[in-house]
């Protein structure tokens, strides 16, 4: 028979994060609770086990960089992306050009 | 290499890629490709709507990218983006699909896990993928991304669109479904040495 402690106790272990410890009459209890204690040492090992998979990795499936490259290139937003880029380049070599043919023109007034 | 190089290198490269140098976005979609990929897996469990999720992850951020300020790392924004195509991805399967989306484990019984597997002391690597394979899509989702991808309760509930509470709620019955999958009891109050 469980003492009445150990389902909220438990219910405690379940939400724990690392680093973290039960507190008050929980902490109390699972200190004398061999029970409570197994169930914290599961716990424990639950999460350490979860956080030991964050670092294994599947390998994504061959193609995947190229899948990525031909759906943007065929991407409408990339389109109107490079036209936009396409005017940006045209209106700052215009902006090149009309300042180097005030320049010139400036020169060949003083020339004069 | 160092980690600063690494990092300085890709923030060359992300600033390329959000002036529109496609070259250099594939760069980072060859870096991020398994990483993104492991989390699609993770969180739909199918390894082609898996794929599918990457790819639609990395041609998002490809749109998105002249709005990524550089203020998160890549890393952790692709992995935003990722969730959330996974969970419209996942929905729409499962409309397709017309599967119920149960708030409730699947029965450990059913998923192969014996007794003899679940021995104390065995290696719970291969047992705990299963395990996780066997909780809902929405309890996954929250200790996949709490416990392997540290990320706080606040930011799994923004992303799943659920309140922390939610997201609280979710963490503490997915880690004691899986540990009642794992030592074969449900509740956590049973004795299990006292069991044959």
């Amino acid at each position: 028979v469980n003492d009445p402690m150990c389902w909220p106790t438990r219910v405690s272990l379940a939400s724990l994060n690392g680093g973290e410890e039960l507190t008050g009459r929980r902490r109390e209890h699972a200190a004398t609770c061999l029970r409570c204690q197994a169930e914290a040492v599961k716990y424990r090992r639950l999460r350490r086990e979860l956080a030991g998979l964050g670092g294994v990795v599947a390998p994504a499936p061959r193609g995947l960089v190229a899948a990525v490259l031909q759906a943007i290139e065929r991407d409408p937003a990339q389109a109107e992306s490079q036209v936009r880029r396409a005017g940006v380049a045209a209106a700052g070599a215009a902006a090149v050009v009309a300042a180097g043919t005030v320049v010139v023109l400036r020169r060949l007034r003083g020339a004069a | 290499l160092p980690v600063r190089t690494v990092r300085s290198e890709e923030t060359g490269l992300l600033g390329r890629a959000r002036e529109g140098d496609v070259a250099a976005f594939t760069q980072l979609v060859s870096e991020y490709q398994h990483e993104v990929y492991t989390l699609a897996v993770r969180l739909v469990k199918d390894r082609d709507l898996a794929a599918d999720v990457a790819q639609e992850s990395f041609v998002r951020a490809w749109r998105a990218l002249p709005k990524f300020r550089g203020d998160a790392r890549f890393s952790t924004w692709i992995h935003r983006i990722t969730v959330n195509v996974a969970w419209t991805q996942r929905r729409r399967a499962a409309r397709h699909d017309a599967q119920p989306l149960h708030e409730l484990y699947a029965d450990p019984q059913a998923g192969g896990i014996s007794p003899e597997q679940a021995a104390y002391g065995a290696s719970l690597r291969p047992l705990l993928e299963a395990a996780l394979g066997q909780l809902s899509p929405h309890l996954r989702a929250v200790v996949v991304l709490k416990d392997l991808y540290d990320w706080s309760h606040a930011e799994i509930a923004d992303e799943l669109g659920i309140s922390v509470t939610a997201a609280k709620v979710r963490l503490h019955r997915a880690r004691r479904n899986l540990r009642a999958m794992l030592w074969e009891d449900r509740d956590g109050l049973l004795d299990t040495e006292a069991r044959p």
